[in-house]
């Protein structure tokens, strides 16, 4: 299955991580690579391959932005407990007894990709996400 | 490259898996990819239990936040398809499904699939279904019913 989103972390020291190594989508950097450099993410990015649009989290200004438009702005400062939120949806159907339905554990109704961070702040947890589809149709939570 | 998602089956006294299946058509035995005519279900009857899993393979770090519903297909009258998700793997069998609920007829607002997330290829916990009917149940097919799985994947 290939994704119209495509994910790239970028680190404090400069270095970036590119969710898939080539186009063809085979040699795949699994997110547990972000997860284990959480602490040095400075920027994630997803980038939809089909429409160029481009979604970007700014771990160190608390910043969602759609392109060059800033969405969500939480002007983050000394936040160091920030943690990125980023996972795919994905939902499929099937009928009971169509067999084609149940092949590849059935038919993908849909894939979105949740994107955003939240950070503990006086005890309280503080979230900001975005919902993008694959069509760049987004809901802010 | 992804998490690749397939239905599973366990059947069986020793509990036989079998990986891929075709369908889930509830009957009158204990089988994968069974065919509804050769095991109808007697009104007033239960189907034998579906003992389904998933299975996740290839690359992925986590799949979490599963739901299971059906979403689609009107019973008719006297109709009922019970659900359970459990850790344990019991064989299939006619009896009225141990714990099952109505299964869910929207999305759930929670995960109702264990476990709560599997980081490396393997199965998610049994899925356990079972068709249940009354004496008012009206003979021949029931309506085609469709099933939705949701999960998170990173």
């Amino acid at each position: 299955m290939k994704f119209n989103l495509i994910w790239k972390a970028i680190f404090n020291d400069g270095t970036e991580l590119n969710q898939f190594d080539d186009k063809e989508q085979k040699n795949e950097n699994l997110f547990r690579k972000v997860l284990e450099r959480q602490d040095q993410l400075k920027e994630f990015c997803l980038f939809n391959i089909i429409t160029g649009k481009k979604y970007r989290v700014d771990l160190s200004l608390g910043i969602i932005s759609i392109g060059n438009k800033e969405i969500e702005k939480d002007q983050l400062k000394d936040k160091p407990n920030i943690r990125l939120i980023y996972f795919r949806r994905i939902e499929k159907e099937f009928q009971l007894t169509k067999d084609i339905d149940l092949r590849n554990g059935g038919k993908i109704k849909s894939i979105s990709y949740f994107l955003g961070y939240q950070y503990t702040e006086n005890n309280t947890n503080h979230k900001s996400l975005i919902q993008i589809f694959d069509n760049d149709e987004i809901i802010i939570y | 490259m992804s998490a690749t998602h397939v239905w599973s089956e366990s059947n069986g006294t020793g509990e036989v898996v079998t990986d891929s299946i075709t369908n889930i058509n509830f009957g009158s035995t204990d089988a994968p990819n069974l065919v509804p005519a050769n095991f109808t279900i007697v009104a007033g009857e239960n189907s034998f239990h579906k003992c389904i899993r998933c299975k996740f393979s290839g690359t992925f770090t986590s799949i979490s936040n599963m739901k299971f519903w059906k979403s689609l297909g009107a019973y008719i009258t006297g109709e009922a398809i019970k659900f359970i998700c459990e850790a344990s793997y019991s064989q299939p069998a006619e009896t009225s499904l141990s714990g099952g609920a109505d299964i869910p007829v929207s999305e759930p607002g929670s995960a109702n699939i264990t476990p709560v997330s599997i980081v490396a290829p393997g199965y998610t916990d049994y899925i356990k279904l079972q068709e249940q009917t009354t004496g008012s149940t009206p003979a021949g097919n029931v309506n085609t019913k469709t099933f939705t799985f949701k999960y998170d994947e990173t």
